[in-house]
This record gives C-alpha cells, structure tokens and sequence, in this order.
C-alpha cells in the first residue's frame, strides 16, 4: 500500500469504529503528518477506549488487507484488555500482505498523557497535545517534532504549546512574541528562565529533555523485565502455530494472567520511579545538580496508571 | 493555510502576531528538518505531503534501505 492508501485504511478503520459507538483515534507518526510535520512511519499507532476493545477485536478479526487476516505481532504483544493497557501495556497487530506487512498498535491510554486523552480529539485524530505527550521517549528523532506541535499548537492559540517547545532559540523568539499565561509557566521551570532571558535556559532544556528521555529508557527496561515470562509463556503454548486472532487473543488472556504484571510502574511505585531517575541523572553525570530545580513535576503525567 | 487545523477554536491572536509566530516556525523546520522537508511541512496538502513520503520511500528502498522496525513491546 502507499501511504496515501495507508493514510485511508487506517482513517476508515477509525470511521467504521465510530460507527460502532467506540471512542478511538489516529495518534503518533501518522497525526504527525496529518498535522504537517512529515514523518516517514507507515505505522499506525491507534488510540482506542479500553470499554470498547471488544468491539475493535471483532472488527479486526473481520478486516482483511489482501485477502490476509489481522494477527496479533509476534509473541510480545500484551493482549487487547483493558487490565493491562490499565498498566501502560500496548497491543500490536499485523497484516503480513504480499508486499508489504500493515501494522496497528492499539493503546487504551495514551502513554504520559496529563489528561485523558479523549478530551483532545481533532476529527479522526489524537489531538496534538496528546500527540506530543507520547512522543516525548528517549528516540532523538521524536524531540523536533515535539516542538514542531508546540508552535503548532501556539499558532492555533492554545498555550498548552509552551509546554513543548524544546528549542531554546525558538522559545526564546516566542516570548518576545506572545505572552506565555502564567498557569503554564508555572508547570514548567524552563519558562520562567526563558521569560527571563536567562542564558541558562539551553541548559534547562537540555535538562528537562534528558529527564523524559531517562523516565522513558527505565520505563521500558522494565516493562521488558516483566514480559519475558509471558513471551516465553506464548512462545510455549503457540509452538510456532498460527491461530486466528480471537482463539490467539484467548490463549494470550490466559498466559498473561499467569505470566503477565498488569501495572509493573504502579508495582513499582510511581514516585519511586521518577526520584530515581532524577537522581540517576545527577550520578551519571547527564545534568548537573543546580539543574534538578529546572526539572518539572512529572507525576501528572503518569497519574493515569493510578486509575 | 493548507495544513489540517488542530483546534476547532476560533483564534484571538492578531494577524502581525501570527505571521511572526509562523516565520519562528519555518525558521525551526528549516533547522530541525532542512529546507525540503520545511517546505513539504508547511506550503503541501496533506495529499501532496503523502505523495512526497511515498517518494522518499521508494528512493530509499532504491538505494537498499531497509523498513524500519515497527514500535517496541511498551508503546515507545
């Protein structure tokens, strides 16, 4: 498929959904495209209501992209139920077609999302403060395009922008630009020192970026930690078949009910989490400590995993 | 302006401020991206951003490069 094929797959999988009353949305590499900040991902990251995975499970039991069935991706693909995408699990599906295999990951909670991210929604699509809170992992090529959506975002009027630009030359041409409301400024350290042409704002930046990078790094070292009894658990029961997607779906519930945590950072303690990594970045020398008080309050972007 | 909109409010910003707001931004495309890819973020449409992905794509698979890897097991 092309992308402009793609483009209208994915689209007319979200519209069939909405036509079955569930609530779902396009997010990451593709919203990015759709919002003008081209990404060359054929990927499509889908936003979909835990109450409704039901109804998308059957949905892509009975979508066929060249005559091939929907499959569930490998053997590391926690399964589509709300317990787990509780915890911050995602699912991944595929098409294997001829020439090229079409690939969906469904998530039931956008991960860092400050607020619940059906509350953002632009026509088929995760809002762009939703988008740009996803994208802030430890991949460097996500950082331009957080700052592509916070301009974006400030350019339609919506303040919320300040909270992603990244780039000191940019935010610094802004506030002399347009006033940054006080409420925002407030969430983030970085833009007191930007309103105060405070030349230490790069390193603030620098800082803060280094701190998602570092929260996403630990994040997904352990939630690998804690796949690796399920994925050899499914490796096990599969022993190597392929099975259509809902007995798949089935044998997967199964074996993560047994092998798999639902919410391993919840486990672990959310504010656990996030003090070691502030401090893993003063002792591995990625930020100084004067720069700990450049630092936002990240807890309510991982409150969901509280809910 | 042909990109999608990304809010359905109505903007209260003056128009002297929104043209210096968008000369920011193409300043930061043209340094993230490089001018090409400036000009495909901010003057195409969304079908004519596609087709110029489409194109990228078929150049690099030309020239032996590889699909990336889809997303890692934790929605990174």
């Amino acid at each position: 498929m092309s992308p402009t094929e793609l483009h209208s797959f994915y689209e007319e999988l979200v519209r069939r959904l909405r036509d079955r009353g569930v609530v779902c949305a396009i997010t990451s590499g593709l919203a990015c495209v759709h919002y003008g900040v081209a990404e060359s991902t054929k990927d499509c990251d889908l936003l979909c209501h835990p109450g409704s995975f039901a109804e998308l499970l059957a949905l892509l039991a009975g979508t066929r992209v060249e005559e091939v069935a929907c499959q569930y991706r490998g053997n590391n693909s926690p399964p589509l139920d709300a317990r787990w995408h509780r915890g911050g699990w995602t699912s991944h599906f595929e098409w294997v077609a001829r020439d090229e295999t079409v690939t969906l990951d469904v998530f039931g909670h956008a991960l860092r999302e400050s607020s619940p991210w059906e509350q953002d929604l632009v026509g088929l699509y995760a809002g762009p403060q939703t988008v740009a809170e996803m994208k802030r992992t430890n991949r460097d090529k996500d950082w331009s395009f957080i700052t592509a959506l916070g301009l974006r975002m400030l350019e339609a009027d919506d303040a919320k922008g300040w909270l992603h630009i990244f780039n000191a030359d940019t935010l610094a041409k802004l506030v002399q630009t347009i006033p940054c409301p006080p409420e925002i400024a407030g969430k983030r350290p970085a833009l007191d020192l930007a309103l105060s042409s405070d030349p230490r704002i790069a390193g603030a930046l620098n800082a803060e970026r280094k701190f998602w990078e570092e929260l996403d790094r630990r994040r997904i070292q352990m939630m690998e930690r804690h796949l690796r009894p399920y994925v050899a658990a499914i490796r096990k029961a599969r022993s190597g078949r392929q099975l259509p997607l809902l007995e798949e779906h089935r044998l997967r519930i199964e074996c993560a009910s047994k092998h798999l945590a639902e919410n391993p950072l919840k486990d672990y303690g959310l504010q656990r989490y996030i003090e070691e990594t502030r401090n893993g970045l003063i002792d591995s020398g990625l930020i100084p400590k004067e720069a700990l008080a450049w630092l936002p309050d990240v807890m309510v972007y991982f409150e969901f995993l509280n809910g | 302006m042909k990109r999608a909109p990304i809010t359905y409010r109505q903007r209260t910003i003056s128009e002297e401020k929104l043209a210096r707001i968008r000369e920011i931004e193409r300043a930061f495309h043209v340094r993230a991206f490089g001018e090409e890819l400036a000009k495909v973020n901010l003057d195409l449409t969304i079908e004519q951003r596609l087709r110029y992905i489409e194109w990228m794509r078929e150049l690099a698979r030309k020239n032996g490069v590889s699909a990336a890897e889809p997303g890692d097991c934790c929605g990174s």
